[in-house]
């Protein structure tokens, strides 16, 4: 720590704080920042998804709500609201599409828009069917009125057709019944007139009868052209036959008759009987015949009327289906429909009854026309039905599609929601961690401030009080130094005058020495030269040397070549020796013939062996001579070592002399040089005499410029204390006076210097502090 | 033929004789002898072309003018110490009987002395050193004035199966 100057103490406190600051400052802007990028991509992409999923949610709300309308009053009205809706939905949904297109954060989102547009899809699809479901259910509506309104006009023309009907028969009964009572009569007055006629015979009476009968002739064809019945038609026949009977019966009685007494009693008798017979038939058949008019008409009557029951029962269910349909569709409820489906199977067994009570093929069309458009009626009733429950499950469907729908729009709604509140909450959770940092931040920061000001004022203000201390010490000894410099000066003045005369002396004996240094370099001059003729001798011996041990050398290689001639001399013997030996061999193998060869072959062994000796002895000697050579080089290179060293030690004395008489010159030089630094020496001794004087005279100037750096001292101590301290200034003050005052003491001066001298060394060890910079530091502080 | 027949003759009354001629050599400090008749020829020492898988006595072979011939150190035969040759070492070219056949080998021993003409006289029947050691290969010992010279059986010597094989090559 007290190595590091002033400035650099505060620079490093400020520079803590600059750096916590900056710190804080650089977090809380970086989390600004961080939390601006989450705002923005709020504000830009969940708040808008928001909304667009409200927008969605509120147009599909209304888009299914006219949808509904439709479903249940079937207006075209609610229908184009609802395509109208439907535009803002894809509008809607346009928008998501093109946010979820830009937006970075919104990964859900295109899922769900695919969703919501297959949602769509289905339920525009749904829609279109219902419409077109719809208008079949008109289609089948109109239907049904106009099919009942036929059935109803066609089972009421039916009833007025059987009321006429039954007038119609009745009247053709009554005037059948009336022309059978005619001829009833007319038998009857036929009868009277015959019996009269048998009473009275009168023929007149006879001729009334028989125009009585033929009187209903006239009307026969009439009765049968209104007669179908075969029966009465039968009856009729019956008549008319008993009539003719009866007729022809009374004219052949007529005939028989007037034959009076001639006649025959047994044929009149025959003749009546017929007569009465056909009379007889003849009434009966009126009576049958009126009988069964009789009959018919109260069966026609009972069956009209059972007829009409029917009819009345088939108009009452038709009624009853035709207001269980309309019931069904203002109760909206298919159930009715279905139930009202029941009525036609009773309808049906109703038809089936007035089908097996009607005889007239008129009528039996009639009912099946009535029956065919109850049919069609059922048809189009049960088609009515399927279509309705149909566009129920249209319905159904298209209300699950808005459910898909509305759960996207929500879901997407819900969680741009709660992505929101997550952003915000992260933000405000940033914001108050934030403003906490920075609290707790500026806090510490506050506290280091305080503190590093703390130890930067310690560090300063003792060092400086320090340095006050020394300062004062060091004015005090530099004043007192000052007086010791000036006296020690004077001293060294009368040193130097004494100095001079010495070397005056000096000189002199410095002369002396000179001329005789002169003597002994010429001597060693001389000797030098003698040293060289010397050497000279030397070399050319060892010349000489040199030439002699090279004829040596030749001398040896000579021998040592006759060595080798000799060695091949003995060579050729041995191969001479082998050549012999071989031939003896060729000659022991020849046998007797090859003796005298044998003695030759000896005999050239013979020399052979002699010429080997003789080499032996040869070589021997050369031996001999070689090796006295060898002795005899020796010699020469021990002599010629001897030459040179000889010539070495010469050499060494000539350089030793030449080095001697060297050595002389530069002395005689030196004491040259000698006289001359002692002549500058004593020009120097008198420059110093006079520079002690000229010092002494300075030493008094410094002490007064060290009263002066007192006065500025004492005014250092009164800046930093605030007050006037003697404590720094007392002591020393005293001392430095006492020597100022007294410059007499020279004589004292030689002691003293030294301890002063060492004292203010020391001291000026033990404060390494007071070299720190003191007036920069001093005014920046 | 008759040549053939003669030499023959001669040569068997030579061996059953030892009378004759015998080419003595050295082999360490000693000198022995060969019957001249087997001797074919001296040469002097020249480059051996060593032949691999033989006996450590088996040197090799040279080709002399043409012909080649297995080459023996009867040193290492011997069981001698084995020397460096110099140029005193010759080669003698014997004739050897082995098997019938007559095979030339060249036998390198250390010196070649003189063809010395010994009478029966002055051989001596091989001493019997025991039963057991083998004389066989000596002829006998020739007392001359310079010592004793061995004579060897040079058939003997060499008619060991090596020898036998070596012929072959």
């Amino acid at each position: 720590m007290k190595k590091i100057s002033l400035g650099m103490k505060i620079s490093l406190g400020f520079a803590v704080l600059i750096v916590m600051f900056v710190l804080l400052a650089g977090k809380a802007v970086w989390d600004m920042n961080r939390e601006r990028v989450q705002i923005s991509i709020l504000a830009d992409e969940h708040i808008p998804e928001v909304g667009v999923a409200t927008e969605l949610l509120g147009a599909v709300n209304r888009l299914m709500y006219e949808m509904r309308g439709y479903g249940f009053t079937e207006e075209q009205g609610f229908y184009d609201a609802a395509l109208k809706e439907l535009a803002i939905v894809e509008v809607s949904l346009e928008k998501a599409r093109s946010l979820a297109a830009v937006a970075t954060d919104l990964k859900k989102l295109k899922n769900r828009i695919e969703v919501v547009a297959g949602a769509l899809d289905a339920y525009k699809d749904l829609s279109r069917q219902t419409l077109d479901i719809t208008a079949k259910l008109d289609e089948n509506r109109g239907v049904l009125e106009t099919s009942s309104e036929s059935y109803m006009a066609n089972a009421a023309a039916f009833l007025s057709g059987q009321n006429e009907k039954l007038k119609r028969v009745i009247s053709e009964r009554q005037e059948k019944i009336k022309i059978v009572n005619q001829f009833v009569e007319n038998g009857s007055a036929a009868r009277v007139f015959n019996y009269k006629f048998r009473a009275l015979g009168d023929e007149a009476l006879m001729k009334n009868a028989v125009s009585t009968i033929d009187s209903i002739s006239g009307l026969l064809p009439y009765l049968r052209s209104i007669t179908r019945d075969k029966a009465n038609l039968k009856h009729i026949d019956g008549t008319e036959t008993a009539a003719q009977n009866y007729k022809d019966a009374m004219a052949t009685f007529m005939l028989e008759h007037r034959k009076g007494r001639m006649a025959d009693n047994r044929v009149l008798e025959n003749l009546q009987t017929q007569m009465d017979e056909a009379a007889a038939i003849y009434v009966e058949n009126c009576d049958a015949f009126l009988a069964a008019q009789q009959n018919k008409l109260s069966m026609d009557v009972l069956n009209n009327q059972v007829k009409a029951t029917m009819v009345n029962e088939i108009i009452e269910l038709g009624h009853e289906i035709r207001v269980s349909v309309y019931k069904s569709q203002a109760l909206r409820d298919p159930q009715i429909l279905r139930n009202a489906l029941h009525g036609f199977s009773s309808m049906a067994t109703s038809f089936e009854s007035l089908k097996s009570i009607t005889y007239d093929s008129d009528d039996f069309e009639k009912i099946t026309a009535v029956q065919s458009i109850s049919e069609v009626y059922r048809d189009t009733m049960i088609q009515c039905l399927e279509n309705w429950l149909l566009l129920q499950d249209l319905g159904n469907r298209r209300s699950e599609a808005g459910k898909i729908l509305i759960i996207a729009c929500k879901t997407t709604a819900d969680e741009g929601m709660q992505a929101t509140q997550q952003i915000a909450g992260d933000a405000v959770r940033t914001i108050s961690h934030m403003s906490r940092l920075m609290v707790i931040g500026l806090t510490g920061a506050l506290l280091l401030g305080i503190v590093a000001a703390f130890f930067i004022i310690r560090s300063i203000t003792a060092p400086v009080k320090h340095i006050v201390e020394g300062l004062s010490d060091g004015a005090g000894q530099v004043a007192s130094a000052s007086t010791q410099v000036s006296s020690a000066s004077q001293s060294m003045a009368e040193g130097s005058s004494e100095q001079a005369a010495t070397i005056e002396e000096t000189a002199s004996s410095m002369e002396q020495m000179a001329s005789v240094t002169k003597n002994n370099a010429q001597n060693a001059d001389r000797a030098d030269r003698l040293m060289k003729d010397v050497n000279q001798v030397v070399n050319e011996a060892n010349g000489s040397m040199e030439r002699l041990s090279r004829s040596m050398e030749g001398i040896a290689k000579a021998s040592e070549e006759t060595s080798r001639i000799i060695k091949s001399i003995d060579e050729i013997a041995f191969q001479t020796n082998l050549l012999a030996l071989n031939a003896a061999v060729e000659a022991a193998r020849a046998g007797e013939s090859g003796a005298g060869f044998a003695v030759v072959a000896d005999e050239v062994r013979n020399l052979a062996m002699r010429a080997a000796e003789a080499a032996k002895n040869t070589a021997t000697l050369i031996q001999g001579t070689a090796a006295q050579i060898n002795e005899g080089a020796q010699q020469v290179i021990t002599a010629n070592n001897a030459f040179g060293k000889v010539s070495e030690s010469t050499t060494k004395v000539g350089a030793l002399v030449s080095e001697i008489s060297h050595a002389s010159k530069e002395q005689s030089n030196g004491i040259e040089q000698v006289n001359k630094a002692i002549a500058e020496m004593d020009r120097v001794v008198q420059q110093n005499a006079a520079n002690a004087e000229e010092s002494a005279s300075a030493a008094e100037e410094m002490s007064a410029q060290a009263q002066q750096l007192r006065g500025h001292v004492e005014k250092l101590v009164i800046l930093i204390t605030a007050r006037k301290e003697d404590r720094f200034l007392g002591a020393d003050k005293k001392r430095t006076d006492k020597m100022i005052s007294s410059p007499q003491l020279i004589d004292v001066a030689d002691t003293r210097p030294y301890d002063e001298k060492k004292t203010v060394h020391r001291q000026k060890e033990i404060r390494p502090d007071q070299v720190i910079p003191f007036d920069d530091d001093f005014e920046a502080f | 033929m008759a040549d053939g027949v003669k030499q023959m003759d001669q040569a068997v009354k030579q061996m059953t004789m030892k009378t004759g001629k015998y080419l003595t050599f050295t082999l360490e400090d000693e000198t022995y002898g060969i019957g001249i008749l087997k001797v074919k020829e001296i040469i002097g020492m020249m480059p051996i072309t060593s032949v691999p898988q033989t006996p450590e006595f088996v040197k090799g072979v040279i080709n002399l003018r043409g012909k080649v011939i297995p080459i023996l150190d009867l040193r290492l035969k011997f069981s001698m110490e084995a020397v460096p040759y110099s140029e005193r070492t010759c080669i003698i070219v014997v004739e050897i009987l082995s098997d019938g056949a007559t095979v030339l080998i060249g036998v390198v021993v250390d010196a070649v002395s003189e063809v010395l003409n010994i009478r029966e006289d002055e051989i001596e029947e091989t001493p019997r050193f025991g039963t057991r050691l083998n004389t066989e290969h000596i002829l006998g010992m020739a007392k001359m004035e310079g010592g004793v010279k061995i004579l060897l059986n040079i058939d003997q010597v060499l008619s060991t199966d090596e020898i036998a094989s070596l012929g072959k090559v």
